[in-house]
């Protein structure tokens, strides 16, 4: 706190040499202003926490009941009434062929969410099956294992993600298997670390000493201690991973048209930026809010872990 | 790891597209409040011409070639030719008449076999050979024997192409070949230096030792970077449509090629170009014009004589196209005056025919352009497709769903695909980029229908292209009719081919079009226009008779 005090008095005494120069004047302004924001935030994170939790639910019970949220349909075109700037009417405005951009939104949020967390369930389960058997068995399955694990570490995860679609085919479910076998590399090496750690604790030697079976050390007391690690993980990967749901489905590797995702929305928008910059704006922020409010939780999760 | 410098690169340029997009929101905001929109429109023709200067072009497309006879893709490469290259007939876009250009008068023989060129006397190649008889016969005779080319030039019944004396040729047809003709106009059919013609055609798409007679000389040309034209000093003007007679005003002409149309219209109107084309399968919409109007620019633009955008649905016996009541349906179903106001842009053309409207002989067909969304529910009721809960049509358990397979994502797609939707009918679009992939899907008939090709043809024998050719390249055709009716089809156009008077053969496709129309082998979708912006600054572009920019009459005002 006190380092953030004397960098404001610094960037105060910045702002009074020049005057003049308006510009970085606003900037450092700005910067201060949201200086100040987040440590405020950070002062009474439970208001912080509140409000991404709240967020997080809205946006959970947008992407699994979609219907229930908007009324209007998000595929049905109304020429007369395009390009219209966000209203009472159209809470986000509409799109190049008319269509509800908040319905639009909402049912991108069942796409992208339900295919992030598709690719979540895929990595974390898959880094769990990997990381526990090359610690628990070690030797030579460890080392196998262990290295093709580094050998998908190597590559960056963005191209293996559009590797692996275009090898399988384009949609939401294909996007979403590639960003989890790209983020899988993440989950098996924490599940590893942590394995080996419980491995040697004296409750497991005593398990194995007393005859019981590997499976049954695995389920009930190596599985059982991994988690916690793995699901604060498995939160803070989550924000990356809608991130990376959006990329592809920018780039055209997510569903066909006319289904809405976050990431297709926001392309689409991009040809009228300066006529409607709605159309991918709002979108835009929905992601950036969504991304965030993930992240802000799975912060609060690690302190709790520590 | 080029790959991913590459993606990077990409992803690069597109954030920092988007930054500066942003950026010029604020800009056009505020030049939109003063009330800044002008009526430019007229703006081309305006003022005395000025001498000097470059001008800087945007096209779309590259094209890889810039050989005459080889670059046969529409708009960037061949308006590139038409500024360096001429043709023995030049013709006038609006009403279709040929006139003179390097042939001064031509003769046609009665049976529409012999056509005799008075070649015009002083006219130079810019590598300083002269025209004449036996440089023209040179060409029609390189041409005639590469077979790709010949069927493009309608010189696959050529008898022979001989000098009469130094400046008349006379070229003679196994068959009466009035297309011919026509061809003659084209850029195909550009004349180049007899010396260019010794160097190999895949060696001339590089443009290196091609020579041409036109106002320009091509300097440089590179796909990648930019293609740079030079003025002609001691050019002979030979086209009466031309505006003014002399060497042309502009010094040099630098084009350079984007594909994406944000970009080219961002750089138009940060002033960084003078002129940018349209993609003929992109033309600019609402939103574009909107932007090039608030930076005072106007738009040009023409509908391209030949096959407009057609639905070719594909008809075997298991595809749900195969029964003419859904065809129909299907055409009953779109909304073409909508969809032209809004996948393109208010003034946009409505389609009424299979060609676009500015072809020669095209005969409107309004029972095939009706949009009557109560008669297409009445006929797929006829046709035993009921509705069921989702609001989508069954027929014993099976989904009314239709293919539409394209070779690139469109928002007419996403409108169309509503369209259908209100009677019923689930289409869906599958997308592929890959040319020869999309080709061999459509030969396999893996499709219910396509839209492709689209060909710009000064002659209403455009058509041939897919329904008569015993090697088609496309089979889009073939599938469109069953095998009995596409012999109907190509004996028809045939007689056209031959016909010896242009009446005759006018006649011949007002029954190909009829027989089309009767059998829903294409469906009209919408009209197909080539587009060009152009700034306050740049006056006097021409649109050639294939919508191709002539720069002879251009200049810029400083």
């Amino acid at each position: 706190m006190s380092s953030a005090i004397q960098l404001e008095s610094a960037i105060d005494k910045t702002t009074k040499a020049s005057e003049d120069n308006i510009p970085s004047r606003i900037r450092t302004s700005v910067v201060s202003a949201l200086r100040r924001a987040g440590s405020g935030l950070r002062a009474h994170s439970g208001v912080s926490t509140t409000l991404a939790g709240l967020f997080t639910i809205v946006i959970l019970v947008a992407s699994f009941f979609p219907w229930a949220v908007t009324h209007k349909d998000p595929y049905a075109t109304d020429p007369v009434h395009m390009f219209q700037a966000p209203s009472a009417e159209h809470w986000f405005g509409t799109d190049q062929l008319g269509r509800d951009l908040f319905s639009r939104t909402i049912y991108g949020a069942h796409a992208t969410v339900t295919a992030a967390l598709l690719s979540l369930a895929i990595a974390v389960i898959g880094g769990l099956v990997i990381g526990i058997a090359s610690a628990y068995v070690g030797g030579i399955v460890d080392t196998l294992l262990m290295r093709s694990v580094d050998v998908l570490l190597s590559i960056p995860g963005l191209l293996l993600s559009i590797t692996i679609v275009t090898a399988i085919g384009f949609g939401t479910t294909p996007v979403a298997i590639a960003i989890g076998v790209a983020s899988l590399p993440g989950f098996a090496r924490t599940t590893r670390a942590q394995t080996l750690k419980i491995k040697n604790h004296a409750y497991v030697e005593a398990a194995i000493v007393s005859g019981v079976s590997p499976l049954r050390i695995v389920f009930s007391h190596i599985l059982r201690n991994v988690l916690g690690p793995v699901s604060v993980l498995a939160m803070l990967e989550f924000g990356a991973v809608i991130m990376s749901v959006a990329t592809l489905s920018f780039l055209g590797f997510g569903a066909k048209p006319p289904a809405a995702e976050w990431g297709s929305l926001i392309n689409d928008g991009r040809n009228y930026l300066i006529t409607s910059p709605w159309i991918s704006l709002i979108p835009g922020f929905v992601v950036v809010l969504t991304v965030l409010a993930a992240t802000v939780l799975a912060n609060n999760l690690k302190r709790g872990e520590r | 790891m080029t790959f991913i410098s590459k993606t990077n690169d990409r992803r690069g340029r597109r954030y920092g597209r988007i930054f500066s997009a942003v950026a010029s929101v604020i800009v056009v905001a505020t030049l939109s409040a003063c009330g800044s929109s002008g009526t430019a429109d007229t703006a081309s023709t305006e003022g005395t011409p000025q001498q000097g200067g470059t001008l800087r072009v945007f096209f779309n497309d590259n094209g890889e070639c810039i050989d005459p006879s080889q670059a046969v893709n529409d708009s960037g490469p061949r308006s590139v030719v038409r500024n360096y290259v001429e043709s023995l007939t030049d013709q006038d876009p609006d009403t279709g008449k040929l006139v003179p250009r390097l042939a001064s008068d031509w003769q046609v023989s009665k049976d529409a076999k012999t056509y005799t060129f008075h070649i015009r006397q002083g006219i130079t190649f810019s590598d300083g050979e002269k025209l004449d008889a036996a440089a023209v016969v040179k060409n029609i005779e390189t041409y005639a024997n590469t077979p790709s080319i010949a069927k493009v030039l309608s010189l696959t019944t050529l008898n022979k192409a001989e000098t009469v004396d130094a400046n008349t040729v006379k070229v003679t047809f196994s068959a009466p070949n009035l297309p011919f003709l026509n061809t003659t106009a084209s850029t195909k059919f550009g004349i180049i230096a007899p010396k260019s013609l010794d160097i190999p055609a895949q060696q001339r798409c590089s443009g290196k030792g091609v020579y041409g007679t036109g106002p320009f000389t091509l300097e440089q040309y590179d796909p990648n970077t930019k293609t740079i034209l030079k003025r002609r000093a001691d050019y002979k003007p030979t086209s009466e449509l031309a505006k003014h007679q002399g060497p042309a005003y502009l010094d040099t002409i630098e084009v350079s090629y984007t594909k994406e149309l944000a970009v080219r219209v961002g750089s138009f109107t940060s002033g960084q170009v003078d002129a940018i084309y349209a993609s003929t399968a992109a033309q600019f919409t609402q939103n574009d014009v909107t932007q090039i109007k608030a930076a005072g620019g106007s738009i040009q633009s023409i509908s391209i004589p030949g096959q407009a955008t057609n639905i070719y649905p594909n008809v075997a016996a298991d595809k749900p196209l195969s029964d003419i009541n859904v065809r129909k349906a299907l055409s009953y179903a779109i909304d073409r005056a909508t969809y032209a106001s809004t996948v393109f842009r208010k003034d946009y053309p409505v389609i009424s025919s299979i060609y676009d409207s500015t072809s020669e002989g095209l005969v409107k067909t309004p029972e095939n352009t009706t949009y009557d969304p109560e008669q297409a529910n009445a006929l797929l009721d006829k046709a035993g497709w009921q509705k069921g809960q989702d609001g989508y049509r069954y027929k014993d358990g099976r989904k009314l769903t239709i293919v539409w397979f394209d070779y690139s994502k469109k928002v007419g797609q996403e409108l169309l695909i509503d369209q259908l939707r209100k009677v019923g009918i689930d289409l869906q679009v599958e997308v592929n980029p890959s040319t020869s992939e999309v080709l061999a899907r459509i030969k396999q008939g893996n499709y219910d229908f396509v839209t492709t090709p689209y060909n710009a043809k000064n002659d209403a024998n455009v058509f041939d292209l897919i329904y008569n050719t015993k090697k088609p390249g496309y089979y889009s055709g073939i599938h469109s009719l069953t095998p009995e009716k596409y012999k109907e089809a190509q004996a028809i156009l045939e007689k056209g081919d031959e016909g010896t008077s242009k009446e005759a053969r006018l006649q011949q496709y007002e029954v190909f079009q009829h027989f089309i129309a009767d059998n829903y082998a294409a469906i009209p979708l919408s009209e197909r226009t080539q587009d060009l912006a152009t700034s306050k600054q740049l006056h006097g572009v021409r649109f050639g008779a294939e919508a191709t920019a002539d720069f002879t009459d251009a200049w810029i005002s400083r």
